[in-house]
């Protein structure tokens, strides 16, 4: 029997009712995750807010609605602004490189290459350890009598060894390094499927037109990667303003405040029974991502659209 | 619509069912045999595994002389989040009957009304002067103290003795010593900065020092009548000399965990000195058997004899909401009953809370414990834990001292903000 079409779905939308058939039965599916995210996001995110505006400390519940109290501070709170800061530069570094780096990964790895699929999961197995244990890794690897400081004594360039991680002009930097190594593959991985899903049709027609090699990559490849850039950009700023274990692990945030982040401050300011003032930045940290990632959003899609 | 309605009665009758039957999974009282109720009493701790001690002995022992009670205990590490557990479960009201806790947190607990009054229990009398003096809100006892952890300076007794200088009594005495480590060709004191740990060892002894002579210096500074960068700089100006004159291990020290690389490097017998404290001794004894050390008190003090730096450890509060709180407080006079109190202490390494208390004994703690002994025992200031956020940029100021990218001068000028701002926050 051939089916009909309406010539007007949305209209017909309007007039059916919600019925188990068309709505209830998705809602039930859905539920279990809705009820977690109310429970486990909504909710506290809406009681952060509540509570920035309190002088909250964490354990009594007689606490006193205090205005703006706590976001004037953190305008004045120059451990705040040199959080801020290396937050911020800590995002820019990471997503320019790590986008950077897993580009070249994901080309090296859609060639027709000898060992390719092992090749792929040894690059991708950093993201499946735990942000402490990669840590670990390289709190060895850059310790005075670690992997680095070792290498250079061996080659005769021991003059050059540092205590990495307690220099505040280097800290920052090997902390961006060891993040960046553990979600390569992470962003590799996103751009090698974007890569898989250019037609060589496209690719062919551009040879033929005399776009090859760089001309090839700057013109025809690199536009198309377009949506896998708009992801692992968005995802990876998301990601580093909130950063705090892998940090938390190596540096502790010091030496001084060479990597304090915001989100390590905030956990600071927790341990220090400054809960209202920890909500209020919290929330701070959130308009700055929206607002960063709503910019950025907006570029690489019109950049999308534009291919 | 009929239909929609239907399934929104079936869903609503499986939620009520199933709230029933969680709801019967609480267990209803019981009795015993011979028809007394039984008790569940509810204790939530951090201690376990090694640290555990004897506390299942006493559970034991409490439940064989009250029959029909049950001692129910939960313990959550600190590093995983004791801290945070305790807070919600209080301000849920679902917490433990008896609950461990840090005594600088008192206050807050005090100001949430989350602790009973201890006050009138037996074992009060028996706790000895200073922790009266720092544990009392008001003239009021809140918690019961299990123990005193000790901190101060482990010296390398081979070194000492190869080199012919005697433990140090005075600051004065310490630098001498250093300076004859470092004439030898050797590092006189190994610290472990990462996390500031060791240079705070010298900042929580000098203040401690200073509230002895000054009992309001915490309270004043506090209030904001004293500024840290007046009050308390001594002990930043003390961080500078050792970094200035080259008798640490430089900036090694920020790359290093004061109770792991530092530790071991210590042991190891290269370095003169380490701060640390008594809990360690078993931690040097298993890294390096043969290693010879004394634990003395750190001697940032000009004149005299040092100070032995004391911190109260853990102590047990009863919860002001708790069904059985007579019990609770039974549980802790139990507790404090000499037998199982100086077993307890003696499993922490630890030396005792109460007047005529054993201590844990060791030959290495000698010196320490001597001054204990004595009374010569100073603690943080009173009235600062309201501001003990300054730690923080104490020890990240002489973290930047170490690097040559800061000064004393910064580090008081960073002291005052956080103070304003932990006064502005808090009030």
């Amino acid at each position: 029997m051939e089916r009909q079409i309406s010539m007007n779905p949305k209209r017909d939308l309007r007039k059916r009712r919600l019925n188990f058939e068309n709505f209830y039965a998705y809602l039930i599916m859905a539920l279990p995750l809705l009820i977690v995210y109310l429970i486990f996001f909504f909710i506290p995110s809406i009681s952060s807010f509540f509570i920035s505006f309190t002088n909250y400390n964490g354990i009594s519940l007689d606490f006193d609605m205090v205005g703006l109290k706590n976001y004037q501070t953190m305008l004045q709170d120059q451990v705040f602004r040199a959080s801020f800061t290396n937050t911020f530069v800590f995002t820019i570094v990471v997503s320019l490189l790590q986008n950077l780096l897993s580009l070249l990964t994901a080309l090296g790895l859609n060639a027709r290459i000898r060992m390719r699929g092992a090749i792929r999961t040894m690059i991708f197995a950093p993201v499946l350890i735990n942000a402490v244990v990669t840590a670990y890794i390289w709190t060895y690897i850059f310790d005075t009598n670690g992997l680095i400081n070792t290498l250079l004594r061996a080659v005769g360039l021991g003059g050059l060894a540092q205590t990495w991680l307690g220099n505040p002009d280097y800290a920052l930097g090997c902390v961006i390094v060891a993040h960046v190594w553990r979600f390569i593959g992470y962003s590799a991985l996103i751009y090698l499927a974007n890569l898989q899903s250019i037609s060589s049709d496209v690719l062919e027609a551009a040879e033929i037109d005399g776009a090859v090699g760089w001309k090839r990559f700057r013109y025809v490849v690199f536009p198309l990667l377009a949506p896998a850039t708009t992801i692992n950009i968005i995802t990876s700023i998301a990601g580093t303003f909130k950063v705090f274990d892998i940090i938390f692990a190596m540096t502790e945030g010091g030496p001084g405040n060479a990597t304090e982040t915001i989100a390590t401050y905030i956990v600071r300011n927790m341990n220090e029974n400054l809960y209202g003032y920890a909500a209020a930045i919290s929330i701070a940290l959130f308009f700055i991502i929206l607002v960063i990632n709503v910019f950025v959003y907006g570029f690489l899609k019109k950049r999308e659209t534009q291919v | 619509m009929k239909k929609v309605g239907k399934m929104g009665w079936k869903l609503g009758a499986l939620l009520l069912a199933a709230v029933l039957c969680l709801g019967g999974c609480g267990a209803p009282a019981n009795e015993t045999d011979s028809g007394t109720e039984e008790i569940t009493l509810k204790f939530f701790g951090w201690k376990m595994g090694a640290e555990e001690g004897n506390i299942m002995d006493i559970i034991a022992d409490f439940e064989a002389a009250h029959e029909g009670v049950t001692v129910e205990y939960e313990a959550i590490p600190t590093s995983n989040g004791y801290d945070d557990v305790i807070t919600s479960r209080l301000a849920a009201k679902d917490t433990a009957d008896v609950f461990m806790g840090n005594a600088t947190q008192t206050e807050l607990y005090l100001e949430a009304g989350y602790i009973e009054d201890l006050s009138d229990q037996p074992w009060v009398e028996r706790v000895n002067d200073t922790l009266i003096e720092n544990l009392n809100q008001d003239g009021k006892m809140y918690s019961m103290p299990l123990e005193n952890s000790g901190i101060g300076l482990f010296s390398n007794t081979n070194m000492l003795q190869e080199l012919n200088i005697a433990i140090p009594e005075t600051w004065g005495e310490f630098l001498d010593a250093c300076e004859t480590i470092k004439q030898a060709g050797k590092t006189p004191i190994v610290m472990g900065d990462k996390s500031g740990w060791s240079a705070l060892r010298i900042y929580f002894q000098d203040i401690g020092n200073m509230a002895v002579e000054d009992p309001n210096l915490g309270y004043d500074v506090a209030e904001g009548k004293k500024k840290p960068s007046e009050a308390l700089i001594s002990p930043i100006e003390k961080y500078a000399t050792l970094v200035e004159k080259g008798y640490t291990n430089g900036e090694a020290a920020l790359g290093m965990q004061w109770n792991d690389q530092a530790l071991t490097e210590f042991v190891g017998g290269n370095y003169g000195f380490f701060f640390g404290g008594t809990w360690l001794v078993n931690q040097m004894q298993e890294v390096n058997p043969n290693f010879q050390y004394q634990l003395s008190p750190l001697p940032v003090n000009e004149e005299g004899k040092p100070y032995a730096y004391l911190m109260t450890g853990t102590s047990l509060f009863v919860n002001k909401d708790s069904k059985y709180k007579d019990l609770a407080k039974e549980f802790l006079n139990f507790w404090a009953q000499p037998e199982y109190l100086n077993a307890y202490t003696k499993s922490q390494s630890a030396f005792t809370s109460m007047v005529g208390g054993e201590s844990y004994e060791h030959e290495n703690l000698k010196i320490f414990a001597d001054a204990f002994k004595e009374g010569r025992v100073c603690t943080f200031p009173r009235g600062l834990e309201f501001a003990d956020n300054l730690n923080q940029p104490a020890y990240k100021g002489m973290q930047m001292i170490l690097m040559g990218q800061g000064t004393v001068e910064d580090t008081g000028k960073d002291m005052d903000e956080q103070l304003q701002k932990s006064i502005t926050l808090k009030k």
